[in-house]
């Protein structure tokens, strides 16, 4: 999309800045952000910002409620903000939580790119970023990032999927948020296997936008074209739940295998009653913990951190089932 | 009457106008170029680079296989604490290991080396997937791939390499005959794993 120059009508900006900064402030806070009552971390205890893509899907929650609980058990305030999957309420967040006097964001971004500008803001008022699971594009705008290898992740998932679905079929695939690098590292990571077996067949590949309604919706369509396909492979487990579902509804789940990627508590129990074959297995609390404890770490004075820290994936499958429960392993 | 219509038209074309250059909703379609994938990056010119100019020193610093396909049989843990290639938060690690042994089988899964003076490795003669070889041998560390994605092309094309360079090589080899090589493994699960240690060439030869 093209930019062009322009010069704002006098005295715009300022009415629609001051609306949207109105309208953004009544939205979705546990907690309201008080200027008036911001302190700097002299004691080593702060106030830290948790701001999640959406609530909307319990992975999400898990992955908030953690860093939130972590960050608490340090000894620091913590609210979280929900944005709602919309990079604009992530941006008033920022706008928020900034002249609120926060010490430190902990970021489950909306977009790769979008998010950047806000996380550089922070930046520039000395407020460290920590990015989880979702990877921004630039790599001098966050503190750290703590993010799955959804690509190795893939590959390991999309070589099960070789192994039980054959090496000669035809399969549709689901995607996430087009605006999300884990969209494209989980795709990258399962055609890097699935594209090497030539009677694979993708008769699909569609968005559902990481969301369960929507891959319901996306799957029923499909179907009614391709009732002949033998796999689906979903982006994530929101969406592996409601492809599943048009599937069971069709009276075709014992044609149709189902993979998914999350580890989430449904789709572990559906692994475990033979409805999804498999998923890769995240750590959300893993990831929201070590963020946290790397903003206690900032607030205390450390300053050298690896940018990125990759967080392993692990293959779920009813072999193995009785290792994980939701969100992570037993162990 | 008239005044209040001029000041509603003024205000409509105001707030027009500002949509028009900060549209509320932005369509991005979906496939084409991929903003996560930087401009001037080129994975095939990285992976080659890194082929030609550094995988001899890396192999040189290679751990020794036979040593670490013993402490693997004994202890696959204890293997990982010493031997373990670990890039952030698991419990899995990589391997870069490499060393000389005779073929004592040839498989659909690969070619089966016993090693001197103890041990056995697989060197796998499939396809190589995923990013254990460009992580295991340091092909990402420097320079870095500017995004993920670029990552993911650049263990594509060392993958490629490996394929074009090492693996086919080992279509020929005879048991009875003696290898060098060298060679990276991935282990998901100490507690899981079981031997030999199966393995991703980027060196064979018949020495």
């Amino acid at each position: 999309m093209s930019t062009r120059p322009l010069a704002w009508p006098h005295g715009v900006p300022a009415l629609l800045l001051g609306l949207f900064a109105a309208f953004s402030a009544g939205c979705n806070q546990e907690d309201s952000a008080d200027a008036s009552t911001a302190k700097k971390p002299s004691d080593g205890k702060g106030r830290v910002a948790v701001v999640v893509s959406t609530l909307n899907n319990p992975w999400f929650v898990v992955l908030a409620e953690t860093a939130k609980a972590r960050a608490e058990e340090l000894g620091h305030e913590a609210v979280i903000f929900d944005s709602q999957n919309d990079p604009a309420m992530e941006a008033s967040h920022f706008d928020n939580l900034l002249a609120a006097g926060y010490d430190a964001v902990l970021l489950n971004a909306t977009d790769a790119d979008g998010s950047v500008a806000a996380v550089r803001k922070a930046k520039e008022r000395g407020v460290p970023v920590f990015c989880i699971d979702r990877e921004i594009n630039a790599d001098d705008a966050a503190v750290a990032q703590i993010l799955s290898d959804n690509y190795a992740g893939c590959v390991e998932l999309g070589q099960y999927f070789v192994e039980t679905v054959g090496e000669e079929g035809k399969y549709v695939e689901l995607l996430g948020l087009s605006g999300d690098n884990n969209t494209g590292n989980r795709s990258d990571g399962f055609h890097n296997v699935v594209d090497r077996f030539p009677g694979l067949e993708m008769v699909a590949q569609q968005t559902a936008n990481f969301d369960r309604s929507k891959a319901l919706e996306v799957t029923e369509s499909i179907l009614q074209s391709n009732p002949d396909i033998d796999a689906i492979f979903c982006g994530n487990d929101a969406m592996a739940m409601g492809a599943f579902q048009a599937v069971n509804t069709a009276g075709l789940a014992d044609q149709i295998k189902v993979f998914g990627f999350d580890g989430a508590a449904d789709v572990i129990d559906s692994i475990r009653a033979g409805k999804i074959v498999a998923t890769a297995m995240q750590f959300p609390k893993t990831m929201a913990r070590q963020a946290a404890e790397f903003a206690d770490e900032w607030i205390k004075g450390r300053r050298d951190f690896v940018q990125k820290t990759p967080v392993a994936v692990e293959l779920v499958t009813r072999d193995n089932i009785e290792d994980y429960a939701a969100y992570g392993s037993k162990e | 009457m008239s005044g209040h219509l001029a000041t509603r038209l003024v205000a409509l074309a105001v707030i027009g106008t500002a949509l028009y250059f900060f549209p509320l909703v932005r369509l991005v379609p979906l496939g084409g170029s991929n903003p996560a994938q930087a401009e001037g990056y080129d994975a095939a010119v990285a992976a080659t680079a890194f082929w030609t100019d550094r995988l001899g020193a890396a192999i040189a610093g290679a751990d020794d296989a036979a040593l670490v396909a013993t402490a693997m049989a004994d202890d696959p843990a204890e293997a990982g604490e010493r031997f373990g290639i670990r890039k952030g938060v698991g419990k899995g690690f990589d391997l870069f290991i490499q060393g000389r042994g005779k073929v004592v089988d040839k498989t659909t899964a690969g070619v089966l080396l016993r090693l001197t003076p103890a041990g056995v490795v697989l060197l796998r003669t499939g396809p190589v997937f995923g990013s254990t070889i460009r992580d295991a041998v340091g092909a990402g560390a420097e320079p870095r791939p500017p995004t993920s994605r670029d990552g993911n092309d650049l263990a594509n094309e060392i993958n490629r390499l490996a394929e074009e360079r090492a693996v086919v090589l080992l279509v020929d080899a005879q048991v009875g005959e003696t290898l060098r090589f060298a060679g990276c493994a991935k282990v998901s699960s100490p507690a899981r794993w079981r031997g030999p240690l199966e393995l991703s060439p980027v060196l064979v030869e018949v020495p």
